[in-house]
């Protein structure tokens, strides 16, 4: 490949990545679909899913690739994070955007979607992503709660030879390299929803279980945050769509 | 040299005799080696005849650091025979200029000898290198044990990274790679040209020029780099890898590298790239000899004129300097501001002896 | 009794406040001249000039002048203010080159083209022509000091009258400046002299390199350098350096004179060079030094080529080092040849008197005073 060729403004591919266990009664298949509207191709690895996950990725077209681990490397985060990291390059992309199965980019942001990538000014976009929380309608805002007031790095530009690194940790690997931050970045204020808290009061009770088993002493996050999980009247700010 | 009457109580003791300024024009010519700390001294020195000339460059103040004066220094460097410092950071600055660098920290007993030998090397006419070489093996090894001791940090693998380029080795990217993940580990993002683009002179130094083409175009992202990497690409096209080679060391002020790589090409565009790491380092010595040979090809007929009017400068032939530079000036009247850059020359001369004679 | 208006960008000495001053430069001189010739015509002379130091009115020798502030905006917008402000009858005495709002049938001057440098843009070398053209078209008549400028319009512009630029060079009083009646070769010493201001269009550098090695070839030679420095540039402190501990110090003379001073300059000196670079017209500098019989060195620059005819009555050369120290060389060699050029350069004086001047410009104003 010519150097020049470097950042290319136009005519890139944009590639879908993301890693999945048991999802098939979530939000999985709303993803995808929406996914399948505005990407060229999806990578996925399943992390040894039980349910019927897979037979729900193997269903969509633009699925160009899935990895099925039969044991879970769930511990081994650094591990995964290669993994679908190497299988997504394999597809020689243009540009990766890094999505969980559980985040919807807003109508707004997949019309900009091109214009985004067919540049070559900078590598990596910058999206705010919002907490839903209890449903569909409403995002959580307070102290513990504002991930959505500073950027979220989900979209970035392959470049071949580039120095990938993640670090070798088991949990809190970043879902993306880190050397990416040395490249220049583009901070959109477009806008995803994470529906990962949009869940009943009984599911939110059981994932604050699952946080505090996994980190007990609050080594990896904040134990004041875990707790606020189970507020009972968290400050909800209605969502309002953009044009 | 050491002159003045401001001796100290103790330079007897060490063997140590001041001299005064009009003593030293009475000293007899190619007897003694000079030590000079200032590039203001340059002319004085120049009395004696020195058989070798020793500059100290030493760190200074941030508000003396204006392009004027970082030039002088820089001339000073380019005009001495040796080259000390104890300033680890001016040392490896100077490594990747000059051929003749010595370390001298206050704290490490070896550089004593290395000293002694390397003076002795000079006066015989003898290069350098093998002194310098050592000095960077004790360097590399001195890192290494650190490395070894705490583990990966940014500056130490840093600096064992530069000092395994310099001695040629390919561990260098390896310590490059642990320093620029540390940088990334600790939120130090904005390093793609000071840590990630090293690769691509390290690259250029194994001989992979595509690969180094590739890194550093991953760097360049304002419209010069930009076009760097597309005259770049037409070297690796046509291949004029020694053009390549030098200009990818130049873009990472390898200096040192860049010179020596064009020094042994034969490409018929060699020299006018050579002109291009001579100025910038201030070996304007060498620039001027280059241009008196290929001056068909250099465009800047003023730029002759300029080098000779400091080199006069420097000597103390302050008239044959203003010359010179009227010369340039003559062909384009905006060089006139190195007239300034004369006027500054005297005013630091007469502080800096000022201060010499009245301390 | 019936106005003429003269604009111009200086008369007075605006630039630093001295407005009942006349401002010691060769145009002030040129516009003084033309007023008493405006007087003699029974007219009264209105000068509007720009001014650095504000608005003012004043009376100077019977002349008014009208100073118009151009801090505030750009001076061509304030030129064009005193061109509206200005009566009917105008002649317009500066800025040829730029794009001015003319009155319809008034009156211009060429003092010389100053776009003439080689390493000027062809952009702004096509402007001019544009602004020129302008200027032809809108004017009754232009009158050029040189033959350049009329080539110029020639070559460059198109106008249906023939006469609309009319060749009038400047003049020299021959009875002020004469030559020394002393016999010079008497003296041991060998005077040149730089009669003009230390600036770059004057060509003060190529002078300073040719006076080095004149100075360090000819143990005899001295040089003078008859003119005022523009305080605060770079260029001064280029000179000042330069001089400050020549080798030759004692032979250099650095003096600026009033203009009743400059006469015993030129009859102290042997030899006088105007190494001009560009923007030059029909100087004074040059007719004063052949009015006073010396034999001159003179750039091959704009008006210059009208006065010097190389080797009759001076030398002409190119404005480069070399040549005007080989061709001073000359002339410090050959008292011969400086004897015979400088009576000749006295003889060419004499075709450009005062008094021809004076009667062309009557003739003009007074052709225009009847115009409708």
């Amino acid at each position: 490949m010519r150097n020049e060729t470097v950042r290319k403004a136009r005519g890139n591919r944009l590639t879908a990545m993301l890693q999945v266990r048991n999802e098939a009664d979530k939000h999985l298949e709303a993803v995808l679909q929406d996914l399948t509207d505005f990407v060229d191709e999806i990578v996925i690895v399943d992390d040894a899913s039980t349910d019927g996950t897979v037979k729900l990725c193997r269903s969509f077209a633009k699925v160009s690739k899935l990895i099925e681990l039969k044991q879970s490397s769930f511990h081994r985060e650094w591990e995964l994070r290669l993994l679908l990291w190497n299988a997504a390059c394999e597809t020689k992309p243009g540009w990766l955007l890094s999505v969980d199965a559980d985040e919807f980019y807003e109508d707004k942001a997949k019309a900009w979607m091109r214009t985004l990538i067919d540049q070559d000014e900078y590598d990596w976009v910058g999206f705010r992503f919002f907490d839903f929380w209890g449903g569909t309608t409403h995002y959580r805002e307070d102290r513990l709660w504002q991930i959505h007031r500073r950027h979220t790095r989900s979209l970035v530009r392959y470049i071949p030879g580039y120095y990938y690194f993640f670090p070798r940790m088991d949990h809190h690997v970043p879902r993306l390299p880190l050397t990416y931050a040395a490249l220049p970045g583009f901070l959109s204020e477009l806008r995803v929803k994470h529906y990962g808290w949009a869940v009943s009061q009984e599911e939110l009770y059981r994932k604050y279980l699952r946080y505090m088993e996994r980190d007990p002493n609050g080594e990896w996050g904040s134990l004041e945050q875990y707790r606020s999980i189970l507020d009972e009247n968290p400050n909800l700010v209605p969502w309002k769509e953009e044009a | 040299m050491f002159f003045g009457a401001d001796g100290k109580p103790d330079d007897d003791a060490n063997g140590i005799r001041p001299v005064s300024l009009l003593d030293l024009a009475r000293l007899n010519r190619g007897e003694y080696g000079a030590v000079v700390t200032s590039p203001y001294l340059l002319p004085c020195v120049r009395l004696i005849q020195p058989r070798i000339v020793i500059a100290i460059a030493e760190r200074r103040d941030e508000a003396d650091s204006s392009e004027t004066l970082r030039k002088f220094h820089g001339l000073m460097a380019a005009q001495a025979d040796l080259i000390a410092t104890s300033s680890e950071k001016i040392y490896l600055e100077m490594c990747f200029r000059y051929d003749h660098v010595l370390y001298m920290p206050n704290d490490i007993e070896e550089s004593g000898t290395v000293w002694t030998e390397a003076i002795s090397a000079k006066l015989r006419g003898e290069s350098t290198d093998v002194w310098m070489h050592r000095q960077w093996e004790a360097q590399a090894a001195f890192y290494r044990n650190w490395h070894e001791r705490i583990g990966d940090h940014e500056t130490i693998c840093y600096l064992l990274a530069s000092y395994q380029y310099l001695l040629g080795r390919s561990s260098a990217k390896s310590y490059l790679s642990l320093s620029f993940e540390q940088m990334m580990i600790k939120e130090f993002t904005d390093c793609l040209r000071t840590h990630y683009r090293f690769f691509s002179a390290m690259d250029a130094k194994e001989g992979d020029l595509e690969a180094a083409v590739r890194v550093y175009a991953i760097t360049a992202l304002t419209d010069e780099e930009r076009s760097r990497v597309r005259v770049l690409q037409a070297y690796l096209d046509q291949g004029r890898t020694d053009l390549a080679k030098a200009e990818l060391f130049r873009l990472n002020d390898d200096y040192r590298n860049a010179i020596g790589t064009l020094l042994r090409s034969d490409d018929p565009e060699a020299g006018s790239h050579l002109l291009r790491c001579y100025l910038p380092v201030y070996r304007y010595q060498e620039a001027l000899q280059l241009l008196e040979r290929i001056r068909k090809q250099t465009p800047e007929r003023y730029l002759a004129d300029l080098l000779r009017g400091t080199l006069d400068m420097l000597s103390g032939k302050r008239h044959e300097a203003i010359h010179a530079f009227l010369r340039a000036a003559a062909k384009d009247w905006l060089l006139l501001g190195h007239m300034a850059e004369l006027e500054r020359w005297e005013l630091e001369t007469e502080f800096a002896l000022g201060r010499h004679r009245h301390a | 009794m019936r106005e003429i208006g003269i604009l111009t960008h200086s008369f007075t000495d605006a630039y630093n406040g001295n407005t009942d001053k006349i401002y010691g430069g060769g145009l002030e001189r040129y516009l003084y001249d033309l007023s008493g010739v405006v007087k003699e015509l029974g007219c009264r002379p209105v000068i509007h000039q720009l001014s650095a130091s504000g608005s003012f009115r004043t009376e100077l020798e019977g002349i008014r002048v009208i100073g118009y502030d151009c801090k505030q905006t750009n001076l061509v917008e304030a030129f064009n203010r005193m061109s509206a402000e200005a009566g009917d009858k105008i002649v317009y005495s500066s800025f040829i080159w730029e794009p001015i709002d003319y009155k319809q049938g008034s009156i211009g001057i060429c003092h010389g083209i100053n776009w003439d440098h080689p390493g000027f843009s062809p952009e702004h070398k096509s402007n001019v022509a544009r602004n020129v053209q302008n200027a032809l078209s809108r004017l009754k008549r232009i009158v050029s000091v040189d033959s350049h400028f009329v080539t110029f319009c020639r070559a460059v512009c198109s106008f249906d009258d023939p006469e609309r630029v009319v060749l009038l060079p400047n003049a020299v009083d021959t009875e002020e400046y004469v030559p020394a009646d002393k016999e010079k070769s008497e003296r041991d010493c060998l005077r040149i002299l730089y009669p003009r201001r230390i600036s770059i269009e004057r060509g003060i550098v190529p002078m300073m390199l040719a006076a080095d090695r004149l100075l360090a070839s000819y143990p005899h030679v001295a040089i003078e350098f008859a003119g005022e420095v523009i305080e605060d540039s770079l260029l001064t402190k280029a000179f000042r350096l330069w001089l400050g501990a020549h080798p030759h110090r004692n032979r250099i003379r650095h003096q600026a004179y009033t203009f009743a001073q400059m006469k015993t300059a030129y009859q102290r000196a042997d030899i006088a060079v105007i190494p001009t670079i560009f923007s030059e017209g029909t100087s004074f500098s040059c007719l004063e030094a052949l009015s006073c019989g010396l034999p001159v060195v003179s750039a091959n620059v704009g008006g210059l080529n009208d006065l010097i005819i190389d080797g009759f009555n001076g030398l002409l050369v190119s404005p480069t080092e070399d040549k005007i120290y080989e061709a001073i060389s000359s002339l410090v060699e050959n008292e011969q040849l400086r004897r015979s050029l400088g009576r000749e350069a006295r003889a060419t004086a004499r075709a450009f008197d005062k008094a021809i001047w004076k009667r062309k410009w009557r003739t003009i104003i007074a052709d225009f005073m009847e115009s409708p």
